[in-house]
C-alpha cells in the first residue's frame, strides 16, 4: 500500500477509528456485550418465564361443567373426576361463565347421525380461544378422550371388521364458545399494550437526549444555566416536552394502527361485512383506558430518560445507555404477553408489567378498578421520584460539567 | 467594587478518580465600569474561574460578590446582574437568532416593548439584520459569536463575563466585537473577559490578570505589569511570566 495514497489514507483512518472504538468500553458493550450476553440472557429469561407461567397455569384449578352428558356412555369421562386440580362446577350460563373465566370448559353431549343413520354419540368441548388455561384444559381433555378411544375400542372394532368411520364409540369435537370480541380482545390485549409501552419509550428517548446530552454537547446548556431561569423550571419544561413527545408517539401510533385496521381490510376485502368483521374485539374503551394507564408510565419514562441524558457526557454516550434501557423495558413488556400470566400483587408492583397486564385485562373486558388506581398511583410516584432525581442532577455540577 | 472574588479554590475529580486542583486561592477585584483581561495558557483555570463567577460552579473554598450580592447566597439574583458568554458561543441550532433572543428575553422577564427596543439596538450595533431570521445551524462562526453576544447582553446587565469572546473569529469579526465592547465600556459596564490574543487584552483592559496553574502570577494595569516584570513590552512580559509556554 503506497504511503499517502487514497487506500493508505483510508486504511489509516480505519485503524484510528477502530482503535478509538475498541478503547470505548460503552461501545464495546453495545457491540459485543449486548448481543453476546444480554440478548441470549434475555431470551433465556423469557423462555424460563414462559415455561414458569405455563407450569403455573397448568397447576391452577380447571373448573369444568358437564352439560347433559350421560357419563355411562362415555366411561373415559369418569377419569376427569380423579384428575388433580380439576373441579366440577354447576352450569348456569355456559357462554358467560366461559367468557368470565368462571369455567374453563363445558362438555356437552350431542347426538349425530352416522352415514348409515346410526346414532353415534358426540362430545363437544366448549372453551375460550383467547384464554390459555381454557385452551390447555380443552386440549388435555380432547387428547385424553381420543387416547381412551384408541386404547380401548379401536383395535377391537377393527378386528371385528367394521368400516373406519364406525370404529369409534363416540366423537369428540372442540368449539370455541367465547365471542369473537373476547378472542380478538385477548389477542389485541396482548399486542397493543406492549406496542404502546415500547413506543412511548421510543418517543420520549430522542427528545430527552437532545434536550439534555445534546444541549450539553453543543454548549447551550451552560448558556441557559447562567440565565435567571430556575433549575426546577428548566427540568420541568424539558420533562413536559419529553412527556408530550412520549404520549404523542403512542397516541399517533394507536391512531394510525386504528385507521389501518379499520379501513384497509374493507378496502382489500370488499366482500366482507364491514370493519367489525375484522376487529370485533376492538374496544375503544379499553384503548382509552390503556392511554390513561400509560400517562404515569410515560411520565416515568420521560423523567428517567432526562436523567440518563443529563448524566451522559455526550449525545453519543447517552445513546449507548439507551440500548440497555430498551432491553430492560422490553423484558417486562414481553413477560406481560406470555400465555397464562394473570395479574397478581407481585406482578402489579412491577413497572411496565403492571400497565401491560391491566391493559390486557381491559381488552378482555375486565376493568380492575382498584389495581388500576393503585398502579397509576405507584407509577406517578415513581415518575415523581425520577423527576426529583433529575432535578437534583441538574443542580449537581459534577453531573452538569462531566466532560 | 463591582466584582470581588476572595481566595477561590476549586478542584475536580478526573475520570480516573484523581483530584485536580484547578484554582488555588484566586482573589481579584474589578472596579465598576472598568475592563479586566484574563490571560493564561490552556488549563490555567480561566474558564473555571469565569464559570464560578457566572454561578455555574460553586467554589470549594472562598467567596465572591457581584454588585454586592454573594454568589453563594443569591445566585439567582446574581444571574440577573451578569451576562455570560461561553467560549463556544453556540446557539440553538433549530431556532432563528430572533427566536433565541426572544426566548432569553422571556427568561429575563423583559417586557415585549423593551425587548423590541433592545433587539433594534443590538441588531444595529452588532449588524445582525442580515441573519436575524436565520437558524442557528446556518450561521458562520462570526455570526454566531455576534448573535451570542447579543443574547448575553440582551437584558442590559451591569457586569459582562466573557470567555474568549473573539475565539475563532477573523480580523473583521474581531474588530466588530471589540468595537462593541468599547461601546459597553463607555456605557460604564464592568467587563471581565479571557483571551489568548494579547493585542485585544492590551487594547481593552484597564487591568490585566495573569493566571497560571490556578494561581494569579501577576495583576495590574499594563504599566504596572511591565514595571513588575521589568520588561519593555506586553509580549515580553507574557514570555517572562510563562517561560515554558507562551499563550
Amino acid at each position: 500500500m503506497k504511503s499517502g495514497s487514497f487506500t493508505h489514507q483510508t486504511w489509516t483512518v480505519f485503524r484510528k477509528e477502530a482503535k478509538e472504538i475498541l478503547r470505548d468500553k460503552r461501545t464495546l458493550f453495545a457491540m459485543i456485550g449486548i448481543p453476546l450476553l444480554l440478548i441470549p440472557g434475555l431470551f433465556l429469561l423469557i423462555a424460563f418465564l414462559a415455561f414458569f407461567f405455563l407450569q403455573e397455569a397448568e397447576r391452577e384449578t380447571v373448573f369444568y361443567a358437564l352439560d347433559e352428558v350421560r357419563v355411562e356412555s362415555f366411561p373415559a369421562l369418569k377419569a376427569i373426576n380423579q384428575w388433580d386440580n380439576w373441579e366440577s362446577r354447576p352450569l348456569t350460563h355456559p357462554r358467560e361463565q366461559i367468557e368470565s373465566r368462571e369455567l374453563q370448559i363445558v362438555v356437552q353431549e350431542q347426538k349425530t347421525e352416522s352415514p348409515e343413520n346410526e346414532k353415534i354419540p358426540r362430545l363437544q368441548i366448549f372453551y375460550h380461544e383467547g384464554e390459555i388455561r381454557s385452551q390447555m384444559a380443552a386440549e388435555r381433555l380432547h387428547q385424553a378422550l381420543n387416547q381412551w378411544i384408541e386404547e380401548h375400542q379401536a383395535a377391537e372394532w377393527e378386528s371385528a371388521g367394521l368400516a373406519p368411520e364406525r370404529r369409534t364409540p363416540f366423537q369428540v369435537e372442540r368449539h370455541n364458545l367465547a365471542s369473537p370480541e373476547k378472542v380478538t380482545g385477548g389477542l389485541l390485549g396482548g399486542l397493543l399494550p406492549y406496542l404502546v409501552v415500547m413506543l412511548s419509550l421510543t418517543g420520549a428517548a430522542y427528545a430527552a437526549l437532545d434536550l439534555t446530552a445534546g444541549e450539553k454537547e453543543r454548549g447551550t446548556l451552560e448558556t441557559i444555566l447562567s440565565s435567571p431561569v430556575a433549575r426546577e423550571a428548566l427540568v420541568l419544561g424539558k420533562w413536559l416536552l419529553t412527556f408530550l413527545a412520549s404520549l404523542l408517539t403512542s397516541l399517533l401510533t394507536l391512531c394510525s394502527l386504528g385507521i389501518l385496521l379499520f379501513s384497509v381490510p374493507p378496502l382489500l376485502f370488499p366482500q366482507a361485512e364491514g370493519s367489525a368483521h375484522f376487529l370485533p374485539g376492538f374496544d375503544v374503551g379499553a384503548l382509552l383506558g390503556t392511554l390513561v394507564l400509560l400517562f404515569p408510565l410515560a411520565a416515568f419514562f420521560s423523567a428517567l430518560l432526562l436523567l440518563i441524558g443529563i448524566w451522559a457526557r455526550s449525545y453519543r454516550e447517552a445513546q449507548s445507555y439507551l440500548s440497555p434501557v430498551f432491553l430492560l423495558a422490553l423484558l417486562p413488556a414481553i413477560v406481560s404477553t406470555l400465555p397464562g400470566i394473570t395479574p397478581n400483587v407481585f406482578l402489579l408492583c412491577l413497572p411496565i408489567v403492571n400497565v401491560c397486564l391491566l391493559a390486557r385485562e381491559m381488552f378482555l373486558g375486565t376493568y380492575l378498578w382498584i389495581p388500576i388506581l393503585g398502579v397509576m398511583g405507584m407509577n406517578f410516584l415513581l415518575a415523581a421520584l425520577a423527576l426529583l432525581l433529575t432535578g437534583y442532577f441538574f443542580r449537581k455540577e459534577s453531573v452538569l460539567f462531566r466532560y | 467594587m463591582s466584582l470581588i472574588a476572595r481566595k477561590i479554590h476549586k478542584s475536580f475529580v478526573s475520570s480516573e478518580g484523581e483530584s485536580i486542583e484547578v484554582l488555588r486561592g484566586v482573589s481579584l477585584e474589578c472596579a465598576r465600569g472598568k475592563t479586566t483581561g484574563l490571560i493564561g495558557p490552556n488549563g490555567a483555570g480561566k474558564t473555571t474561574l469565569l464559570r464560578i463567577l457566572a454561578t455555574l460552579l460553586q467554589p470549594d473554598q472562598g467567596e465572591a460578590f457581584i454588585e454586592g450580592l454573594s454568589l453563594r447566597e443569591n445566585p439567582a439574583l446574581v444571574r440577573r446582574k451578569i451576562s455570560f458568554l461561553t467560549n463556544t458561543a453556540e446557539l440553538y441550532r433549530r431556532l432563528t437568532v430572533r427566536e433565541t433572543l426572544e426566548f432569553f428575553s422571556r427568561l429575563h422577564g423583559l417586557p415585549p416593548k423593551v425587548f423590541q427596543q433592545q433587539l433594534k439596538r443590538l441588531t444595529d450595533e452588532l449588524d445582525l439584520a442580515d441573519f436575524l431570521d436565520r437558524r442557528g445551524d446556518r450561521l458562520s462562526t462570526g455570526m454566531k459569536q455576534r448573535a451570542a453576544l447579543a443574547r448575553a447582553i440582551l437584558h442590559d446587565p451591569p457586569v459582562l463575563i466573557l470567555d474568549e469572546p473573539t475565539n475563532g473569529l477573523d480580523i473583521l469579526a474581531t474588530q466588530r466585537i471589540l468595537a462593541f465592547l468599547r461601546e459597553r465600556q463607555r456605557e460604564g459596564k464592568t467587563i471581565l473577559f479571557s483571551s489568548h490574543h494579547l493585542t485585544e487584552v492590551e487594547e481593552l483592559s484597564q487591568q490585566v490578570i495573569f493566571l497560571g496553574k490556578g494561581e494569579i502570577l501577576a495583576r495590574g494595569s499594563l504599566s504596572e505589569i511591565l514595571e513588575t516584570t521589568g520588561q519593555a513590552t506586553f509580549s515580553q512580559a507574557v514570555n517572562h511570566l510563562y517561560p515554558a509556554s507562551t499563550p
